[in-house]
This record gives structure tokens, C-alpha cells and sequence, in this order.
């Protein structure tokens, strides 16, 4: 677990943001906490990106596979969420469906009927397979969300990855850290035109500023639980800045093992002495600010931490979908508004909006 | 925990300090492993258990056709993940040979013990990965199964 000191990094700033027209996307664990938030905080969004991601509680599928709760969710994330071996061992889109509807301590579900949903799986993808990333189309299909809405794409030779067109990341069909794959399009863009549409084209340069901030003020006295980093990033377009009001906000999760303060492990030893070079390009080089810039979009950058020896148990980083920050496992809330790490980014956005009152 | 707390007038300042700040874990290595092995140890067991006692009721609910159809698409993935995982160790392994093989660039004493030592390590984690994977992918099929032979129970 990073250590909270008191630092000088500045607060995160209140803007004008055009009320409730804030969306979300994520990869991976990233797009697990997506479909979480999007269903915990619906009336506070108009849509969402999944790349490579299963449906809303879907580690909840089978708890009678160990006999202790937090064995059972690992097992479940693991070979019903992640690989199950055909699609009738995959994540159940009806059950879990229905498992949303009962959810207390998240917004009405039928907002999630009005929203309009990006979701990706590549088709090399070994990680999480495309057989779990169905189940999220048919689990927001259940929902009600209509099918001109859904843009499910599962056509493109990648693996676990989100795609952008930049020559130097890792070739399409690999299945490696640090998870961004180079095709032959920015799947940020494709993400926002789809949730936003009529979206003037990117930004050739950058008009606005990437923020740093800190994180601490969100997590209250479960900073040792969250797994959430000291620092989240925010990109704010000049206009924002100067005082325009903006269409949006826009929250990218990474993926495991893409936060910015990401250590490797080797052999269960913090790799401190050879940091990985991609720490903050999730932040910087998938194309999000572009888009954002040339369209007043705020962009929101919460980060998550991993460690191998700490109350979390999250050495890669990830964002918690299975449960690892629930006080008692026997009763996981990791899904709902009590979640640490639901509130914690909820309260940034709420914080970023407050400039409109 | 709670005679401490009954005893205790400052309870409620405790019990808030708990909250906030856990107690700093006191544990015997060993014993922890060997407890964390013994538990997992019992949950494969009842896993098994359970997915033969499953098993006998589904087949005397009666299995149709198309869960017959299932069971193979099952079997047929689970081999398939195999095949899949020895190619990449074959790759592996191969990798290790030419690795193992060049020794030529090492011009001192020192350069050919830390060869030596690589090669040693990494042999070390090909068969540490290897016995992950079989791991791993034993586990895939026992949860799965289980999954799946559950509904069909529950089904019926």
C-alpha cells in the first residue's frame, strides 16, 4: 500500500459541466468498475465504454465453489468471469440481471434503459474471453437497453488490450503488460463518438492541462483499504478552464497493472529497480484528452495501487470486482455506493461538477 | 475482543480506533502457509465431493441430449486450453535451449556465474509457470464443471 503523507499536490477544482451528461469507460478490471459505477451512479451518466469486461456482479455467480466467501469470488473472477471454458460455465446474463434489480443502495436501474453502451472484445483476447464480454451485452440487453444504443464489437484480431494508432505500443493479437495494442484506430474515439455524437475531430494539439491532484481527500480513514494510489490525474480543456461550461465528464479506468504507480512483482519481490516505462500511458497516450479537448470534455483519471502485502491483497493493481475491499465477504458491497472505491470516484466527479452551483 | 471491549471504559474510542487503523497482523510464517494450504486443500476436497455428489444426482434426473452436447463443448475447450498451454511452454523451452547455449560472450569469471545463475533461474520459473498453469487450469475445469452441473440440478 502507497503511504498517504500530506503533500503539496493541489486539491482536484470545481468546473461548469453541463448537469448529468457524464460518462464512463474502462479496461479490463478497469471496465468490470465501469459497469459497477454505471450501474451504482446510472442517473448521473448517459453512457459507457466496456473493453473487454463482464457483467455487474458477476463473481457472485457460484459462491458455493469454495467455502469461504472471498476463496469463492477469486475462483469465480477467475473461470466464470475471465475464462470459463464454454459460454454455459460463462457469467448467466439473465441471473445477473435480475441480481441488479434486487441491488440495494444503487440508483433506480431503469435509468440504465436511456444509456448508450460501447462494449469490445478482441477476438485473440486470452484474458478475459469473449465469451464473458457477450454476457455484458446481453446483461445491458436485459436491462433494457435498446439495441440501437449497443455498439458491441468482437471483429477485430486483438488481444487484451485497449487500441490505439500509435506505432510504438505492443502488436494487436498480444496478451501483455502494459495492455495497449497498436491497430489501426484510437478505440477512445470510437468510445466517446459513440456515447457523444456529433463530436468534432480530435485535437491535433493540446489546448488544455493534465492535472495532478490527490487522491486522499476522497478516501476518508479507508485510504489502507482502497488500493487507490495518492494521485488521480484530471485533463481540463482550456475552454473549461477559462470558465465555458463542459459537455461532460469523462472517467478512464485502467486496467490491472496500468496505474501509474504500477511495480512489478518477481517472484513475489517489488521489481522497484526496474520500473515499467508505461506508468502514466494510460493517462497520456490513448487519445482520450484529443477527443476531449476538441469537444470541452473533462477527462477523470482515478488510479488504483497494488501491492502484494497489503489489507487489500491487490498486488496488480486492479480495481476491485471481486470483492477485495469488502469489510466482511460474507456480505460484499464492493459493487454499491458504500463501495471505497465507487465513492471515492463518485465524490470526484461530484467535486469536478460543483462548479456549476 | 469483546471482554476486553466490556471491561474497557474508553470501548467506543477503541472500537473507533479499530476501525480506522488495523492492528498490525502477528502470525508464524509457517503455520500460516501450511493453515492457507490446509484450507484450500479442504476446499478442493469438497469441491470434489460435491461435484460427485452432483454428478451421480444429475445422471439420475437424466441428462438430455443436448447436456450430453454441453459436456463435450466442456471437454473439448479444457483440451484445447491444454494443447495451447504446451505450445507456449514448448516456445519456452526452446527459448532456455538457445539461452543455455551461448555462453561465448562471457568474458570473466563473474559475467559466467551470473549465465550460469540466469540459466538455473530460469529453468526455475518455465517449471514454476508450468505447474501454475496445470494448476490453474485443473481448478478452470473442477469450478466450471461444478457451475454447470449445479444449474442443471437446479434446473430440474
Amino acid at each position: 500500500m502507497a503511504d498517504f503523507h500530506p503533500s503539496s499536490t493541489p486539491a482536484l477544482q470545481s468546473y461548469k459541466v453541463a448537469p448529468d451528461q457524464n460518462s464512463i469507460s474502462g479496461l479490463s478490471s478497469g471496465a468490470f468498475m465501469t459497469v459497477q459505477l454505471h450501474l451504482a451512479y446510472s442517473s448521473r451518466f448517459i453512457g459507457a465504454g466496456v473493453i473487454a469486461g463482464g457483467p455487474y456482479r458477476c463473481v457472485e455467480s457460484f459462491r458455493e465453489t469454495a467455502l469461504v466467501a472471498e476463496d469463492a469470488y477469486a475462483m469465480n473472477a477467475l473461470y466464470i468471469c475471465m475464462t470459463p471454458l464454454t459460454p454455459k460455465t460463462g457469467p448467466d446474463p439473465e441471473f445477473l440481471a435480475h441480481l441488479a434489480r434486487q441491488t440495494a443502495n444503487i440508483d433506480p436501474v431503469d435509468n440504465i434503459k436511456r444509456q448508450r453502451v460501447y462494449i469490445f472484445t478482441g477476438s485473440k483476447d486470452i484474458v478475459v474471453d469473449s465469451k464473458v464480454v457477450r454476457a455484458t451485452k446481453q446483461f445491458y440487453e436485459q436491462l433494457g437497453v435498446p439495441a440501437k444504443n449497443i455498439k458491441f464489437v468482437d471483429n477485430v484480431p486483438a488481444g487484451h488490450s485497449i487500441i490505439t494508432d500509435n506505432p510504438e505500443d505492443s502488436p494487436l493479437g498480444t496478451n501483455q503488460p502494459p495492455y495497449i495494442n497498436y491497430g489501426d484506430f484510437m478505440q477512445s474515439h470510437d468510445i466517446l463518438r459513440h456515447i457523444y455524437p456529433n463530436l468534432a475531430p480530435p485535437a491535433r494539439r493540446l489546448s488544455g492541462e493534465l492535472i495532478r491532484f490527490d487522491q486522499s481527500e476522497f478516501l476518508g480513514g479507508n485510504a489502507a483499504y482502497a488500493s487507490m494510489s495518492p494521485f488521480g490525474y484530471v485533463y481540463v480543456p482550456e475552454s473549461v478552464r477559462q470558465g465555458a461550461t463542459a459537455r461532460g465528464v469523462h472517467i478512464a479506468l485502467h486496467g490491472c497493472k496500468q496505474g501509474y504507480s504500477y511495480t512489478n512483482y518477481a517472484f513475489g519481490r517489488a521489481d522497484t529497480a526496474n520500473q515499467p516505462p508505461y506508468g502514466n500511458r494510460y493517462i497520456t497516450t490513448t487519445g482520450y484528452n484529443e477527443i476531449a479537448d476538441a469537444n470541452d470534455i473533462i477527462m477523470l483519471y482515478p488510479q488504483a495501487t497494488g501491492d502484494d502485502d497489503n489489507e487489500a491483497q491487490n498486488p496488480d493493481g486492479c480495481w476491485d470486482w471481486w470483492g477485495y475491499t469488502s469489510r466482511d465477504a460474507e456480505h460484499p458491497d464492493y459493487y454499491s455506493r458504500d463501495a471505497i472505491q465507487i465513492r471515492a470516484i463518485a465524490k470526484m466527479l461530484d467535486k469536478l461538477c460543483a462548479g456549476s452551483k | 475482543m469483546s471482554t476486553t471491549l466490556a471491561l474497557n471504559p474508553d470501548a467506543a474510542e477503541i472500537a473507533t480506533s479499530v476501525t480506522v487503523q488495523p492492528k498490525p497482523k502477528t502470525h508464524v510464517p509457517v503455520i500460516d502457509h501450511a493453515l492457507k494450504a490446509g484450507a484450500l486443500q479442504r476446499n478442493a476436497t469438497t469441491r470434489a465431493l460435491a461435484n460427485l455428489a452432483a454428478t451421480a444426482q444429475a445422471f439420475a434426473q437424466g441428462l438430455t441430449a443436448e447436456d450430453m452436447e454441453e459436456l463435450l463443448h466442456m471437454s473439448q475447450a479444457a483440451w484445447q486450453r491444454l494443447f495451447a498451454l504446451q505450445k507456449g511452454w514448448a516456445q519456452s523451452w526452446t527459448e532456455w535451449f538457445r539461452y543455455a547455449d551461448q555462453v561465448k560472450g562471457a568474458n570473466t569469471m563473474s559475467k559466467l556465474v551470473e549465465r550460469e545463475m540466469n540459466t538455473l533461474a530460469q529453468m526455475g520459473q518455465i517449471l514454476g509457470n508450468q505447474m501454475t498453469d496445470l494448476v490453474g487450469l485443473q481448478e478452470n475445469v473442477e469450478v466450471d464443471y461444478f457451475y454447470w452441473v449445479n444449474k442443471k440440478i437446479k434446473k430440474v
